[in-house]
């Protein structure tokens, strides 16, 4: 049930692909792909823009297989932009592999996606994905294996480091939420800026896999980590060390928080990898700060938790595709290689393949690394042995249920409902999404 | 008349054998002719809308995901109607598409209509107003979308700058606010419906005949009762072509829904459309969905009917 | 005829200029005038902030005159594989097809539905209004079954057929044919026109006025869905503009505000544009329409 990006990993990884390439060496079937190498096109549809890697992994995919052609359409990761793959899918456009981004989505899309099971317990190199791996590290619906993740998206704290030094505070290496709590409040200059965008997770972090379901399959939100984690939630914003929810709904800022963030307007900002992007980019986003790399506070000083990040990037091979081999070629290859081209884009390999760790930091870091980060943070942050990502086995009701939480804790702070009301309306309308959910 | 008759007959065609002329009546060439006239449309509407129609309702009581294709197609009965009338989204969806159109509905043609009775005198610039009025209806509701979320900005935007230099300490966050969001989709919608509305009214009223007018400013009615005895009955049939009209751009609301809240905050401004929408696009939900449509069908219907009948026997010639 | 006429009454100012009146007058045009920039301040914003940088957008304090100017966005809105144009050229299609189209069957149906008589006329009439108010959402996913099946989908005649049968054009027009004189018709029949000759050459010229008015609404209508488009298509280079507006988020999703807004100018221009020059005949068709 745990992920985690480990040196035993990188050496799994390396062990792996180092066995396979002396295979390759006996001139049979390379490791990097099933037997078909002969022609055609492949249509890919991803949500990550094409110049974030997937462009460089596929030109390194046609230095290997000159004969298969890819083309690679981005979709955008929203509402609407899911709609369009699905109906797209739906109504017959040649889709031939496609990327989802939460396990919901997949369970979706089951009926238009291949069943690999068989194929990936048939392959020595993907045996993390099998659907009986332990520890688990795909999505298993009824048994069956619809998608191999290609990548591990962590989340982490961004601090402004030139705020903390301000402030003259020193970051321990690890904390808690009460020290995460202190710290914002320190960071925070009324007025000017706030000490954090979000608040920290409880429930899931606590819990761990399955968080939304209790043993038996029914909703979970009696349970009180959730309640505590909206006091905290709502303690921090009329404390007024956290930005109002009503701001982030305005600026849209709960996928896409990087504007105030590098704009000095909040200190801290709990995210997944994909900020890099942005704060790389010092064209558009000019700042004269560090950013350091800080673990989730946990919930409770001195006890595991779990990071409330997923395994992601979720390839699938659509039922109707006409070249499965193909595809198949390019969903290992790209699993495999994912850890050379697309860390550039803040996307970390499920595999890590033959890349070092401090190749790694440096792709995901970027060239600027020591003026942008602080990257030995980083890299403490990534291969530490404490980070392990959830990976979830149930999914009754999951689009719908998320949904359902976002609404309420949307209306919880924006003042319009209470916590104890959080609680009842969640469980029961979680209860009847679970019941007819197909 | 005769005159008339000939130079007509002349212009149209030339002289026919009296044969041809004795064929006519109905179940004769009449018949035929009807029917060749109405095909095109009749075919067309039977099947880009009368099947499509059956099929929204067969689906209605069946549970399907449309991505397994037929084979996932499952007949439920009345399964779908028994959850709606339980379930609390729904009914606080129906609720909030009342609301919205309670109030966009009369506002707009009130407005409208305000409008044009003002553009009915002089005016100076008259042509400019009503150009200026019109625009937003023809302009695409994303681009109207779009510069209304830069507008009503809690922080940022132009409307909420202005009342806090009014003296207003906290402006309503509009469309991230539970309370204000349908209102602002109501005021969007109103801006962008009103030009429209006055456009058609003004027309009617310029070309109402104003003896009827005179004749009550003769009997001595004040300009309140005239207006209300005369000029309202006579623009009945206005506001009945204009309701029909708002019923029809209603789903066009959907547009400006999903595109400036998802139904949000929270779920104030999950109206039916956008609750079909949901259930259908997001959860898969396509039986449930069906539903929901042919329940929200069956209501409008249920209103025009209404409204049909009351308006039957207030017009101005009955 | 005898009249009876009162008195002229001289030497008194004309109701319309006596004091009071002409206060109004002009109490009502600076409410109306005021009332108009308001209408127009939304285009405005627009307009400004289409030249501001993305995160010059959403700064504060407010600022009507962009610093720095960007004219980039416009070149990034009309130049490239995203550009405006190609979504422009695909709403004038589906658009201008589907009212040439609605024009043609609705006026012949409206016609007959008005003016012939035909076994089943009424029971087929009662038919179209009961179905006018369907919403079209519950129709969206059985065409779209349907066009997918006839290889439609994703094409741009998805959007065009079902515009093109329209019961709202249908029901127009039967109304104003029904208040046609019918004598027109008689005379011309007993000369020996057929059927189509009557309804061509005497009864259509005279519903050029409902014609315009449909034409608008249905062109209006067409142009601004966002739906049928966002279900039935999803090729970006058939996107129409609705949809097309939307595309203008930045390379990772987020809401690329100054793109948006030029987008969004570059969308409304045209139209007014195109009104303001046609905007006589726009009006006059809907004011002799016979809508009342």
């Amino acid at each position: 049930m745990t992920r985690h990006l480990s040196r035993r990993t990188v050496l799994g990884g390396l062990a792996g692909t180092a066995a396979a390439g002396a295979l390759a060496g006996c001139g049979n079937g390379t490791a990097t792909g099933g037997g078909g190498t002969k022609g055609g096109v492949l249509n890919v549809w991803g949500g990550v823009p094409a110049e974030s890697g997937p462009d460089d992994l596929i030109k390194a995919f046609n230095e290997e297989y000159p004969n298969i052609k890819v083309t690679y359409t981005r979709y955008v990761n929203d509402d609407q932009g899911n709609v369009k793959l699905d109906t797209s899918l739906q109504g017959g456009v040649p889709i031939d592999v496609f990327f989802s981004y939460n396990p919901a989505n997949v369970k979706k899309r089951s009926s238009l996606a291949l069943d690999l099971t068989e194929r990936i317990a048939g392959d020595p190199d993907l045996a993390q994905f099998a659907a009986d791996a332990d520890p688990i590290n795909n999505y298993v619906f009824d048994g069956k294996l619809f998608c191999i993740p290609a990548a591990l998206a962590p989340i982490n704290v961004y601090v402004n480091e030139a705020m903390v030094q301000e402030a003259g505070i020193t970051l321990p290496e690890t904390w808690d939420i009460d020290e995460y709590v202190e710290v914002a409040r320190k960071l925070t200059v009324p007025g000017k800026r706030y000490g954090s965008l979000n608040s920290p997770s409880v429930a899931r972090a606590t819990l761990g896999p399955n968080s939304n379901y209790t043993a038996d399959g029914r909703s979970n939100f009696a349970h009180p980590t959730f309640a505590e984690e909206l006091e905290l939630n709502l303690a921090m914003q009329k404390e007024g060390i956290r930005m109002p929810q009503s701001q982030v709904l305005a600026e849209k800022l709960k996928v896409f928080p990087h504007t105030p963030f590098l704009a000095g307007r909040v200190a801290m900002v709990i995210q997944s990898g994909h900020l890099v992007r942005y704060i790389g980019d010092t064209k558009e986003y000019p700042h004269d700060f560090r950013t350091i790399c800080m673990p989730p506070p946990a919930p409770e000083r001195g006890k595991a938790y779990w990071n409330t990040g997923q395994i992601g990037d979720l390839m699938s091979i659509s039922s109707k595709t006409k070249n499965e081999e193909n595809a198949w070629t390019f969903v290992k290859f790209w699993v495999l290689n994912a850890g050379k081209y697309m860390i550039k884009g803040g996307r970390l390999p499920s595999i890590v393949g033959d890349a070092e760790p401090a190749d790694m930091i440096a792709q995901l870091l970027g060239p600027e690394r020591d003026e942008l980060y602080d990257p030995a943070s980083w890299e403490r942050f990534l291969f530490s042995d404490e980070l392990k990502v959830a990976v979830d086995t149930q999914f009754a009701g999951a689009t719908q249920i998320n949904q359902i939480m976002e609404k309420l804790t949307d209306e919880v702070l924006l003042g319009d409902r209470t916590v104890d009301s959080w609680v009842t309306e969640a469980v029961k309308q979680a209860d009847a999404a679970i019941a007819t959910s197909p | 008349m005769t005159d008339i008759t000939t130079v007509t007959a002349e212009r149209v065609v030339p002289a026919v054998p009296a044969a041809r002329r004795r064929a006519r009546g109905p179940g004769g060439v009449s018949t035929r002719v009807g029917w060749l006239f109405i095909l095109p449309n009749l075919l067309g509407f039977a099947a880009f809308t009368v099947v499509p129609l059956l099929s929204g309702v067969a689906i209605a009581f069946t549970d399907w995901d449309v991505v397994s294709g037929f084979e996932g197609l499952q007949f439920v009965g009345l399964a779908n109607f028994v959850e709606l009338a339980g379930d609390a989204a729904f009914w606080g969806a129906v609720r909030r598409t009342l609301t919205y159109a309670g109030f966009g509905v009369p506002l707009t043609m009130i407005g409208g209509l305000a409008l044009a009775l003002a553009l009915n005198g002089e005016v100076p610039g008259r042509a400019a107003l009503r150009v200026i009025f019109f625009i937003p209806h023809i302009v695409s509701s994303i681009a109207i979308g779009f510069v209304w979320l830069l507008l009503l900005n809690p922080t940022s935007g132009l409307v909420n700058l202005g009342l806090t230099a009014l003296g207003i300490s906290e402006p309503p966050t509009w469309l991230v606010s539970q309370d204000w969001s349908l209102p602002s989709l109501i005021l969007i919608a109103v801006w962008s419906g009103v030009g429209f509305h006055a456009v058609i009214y003004l027309s009617a009223l310029q070309s109402m005949p104003t003896d009827l007018h005179e004749a009550a400013a003769i009997d001595g009615a004040g300009p309140l009762r005239r207006f209300f005895t005369v000029t309202w009955r006579s623009l009945m049939p206005t506001t009945t072509f204009l309701l029909i009209t708002s019923m029809i751009s209603q789903s066009q609301g959907f547009g400006l829904i999903a595109f400036l809240t998802q139904g949000g905050p929270g779920e104030s401004t999950t109206t039916m459309s956008y609750l079909m929408y949901q259930n259908g696009f997001q959860y898969y939900r396509f039986g449930y969905a069906a539903a929901i449509g042919v329940t929200s069908f069956l209501g409008v219907l249920v209103l025009s009917v209404f409204f049909w009948r009351l308006q039957r026997n207030r017009g101005l010639y009955t | 005829m005898t009249a009876t006429t009162l008195p002229e009454p001289t030497h008194r100012v004309p109701l319309r200029n006596r004091p009071v009146a002409r206060a109004r007058r002009y109490a009502k045009a600076i409410v109306l005038w005021t009332l108009a920039v308001g209408f127009l301040l939304p285009f405005g914003w627009m307009l400004s902030s289409s030249l501001k940088r993305n995160l010059d957008v959403f700064s504060i304090p407010v600022r009507w005159i962009p610093d720095p100017v960007q004219w980039a966005n416009y070149a990034d809105v009309w130049v490239g594989e995203d550009s405006i144009a190609r979504y422009f050229a695909n709403s004038l299609l589906v658009s201008l097809t589907g009212v040439v189209g609605d024009l043609l069957t609705s006026s012949m149906a409206g016609y007959a539905f008005a003016r012939l008589t035909f076994a089943g006329r009424d029971r087929i009439f009662l038919l179209y209004l009961a179905t006018a108010i369907v919403p079209t959402q519950l129709l969206l996913i059985p065409r779209f079954m349907y066009f997918q099946q006839l290889g439609l989908y994703n094409t741009l005649w998805a959007l065009i057929l079902p515009g093109i049968f329209t019961v709202f054009g249908t029901f127009l027009i039967r109304q104003f044919f029904v208040a046609a004189p019918p004598e027109l018709g008689e005379a011309a029949r007993i000369d020996g026109a057929n059927e189509w000759q009557v309804f061509w050459r005497i009864y259509l010229p005279l519903a050029r006025p409902v014609l315009a008015a449909l034409g608008i609404i249905s062109f209006v209508g067409s142009w601004n869905d966002y739906e049928t488009p966002l279900i039935m298509l999803s090729d970006k280079t058939s996107y129409t503009v609705p949809l097309g507006l939307t595309q203008f988020v930045d390379a990772d999703g987020g809401l690329s505000a100054g793109l948006a807004m030029a987008a969004s100018v570059s969308s409304v221009i045209p139209i007014v544009i195109v009104f303001l020059i046609f905007q006589r005949n726009f009006i006059a068709a809907l004011a002799h329409s016979g809508l009342k």
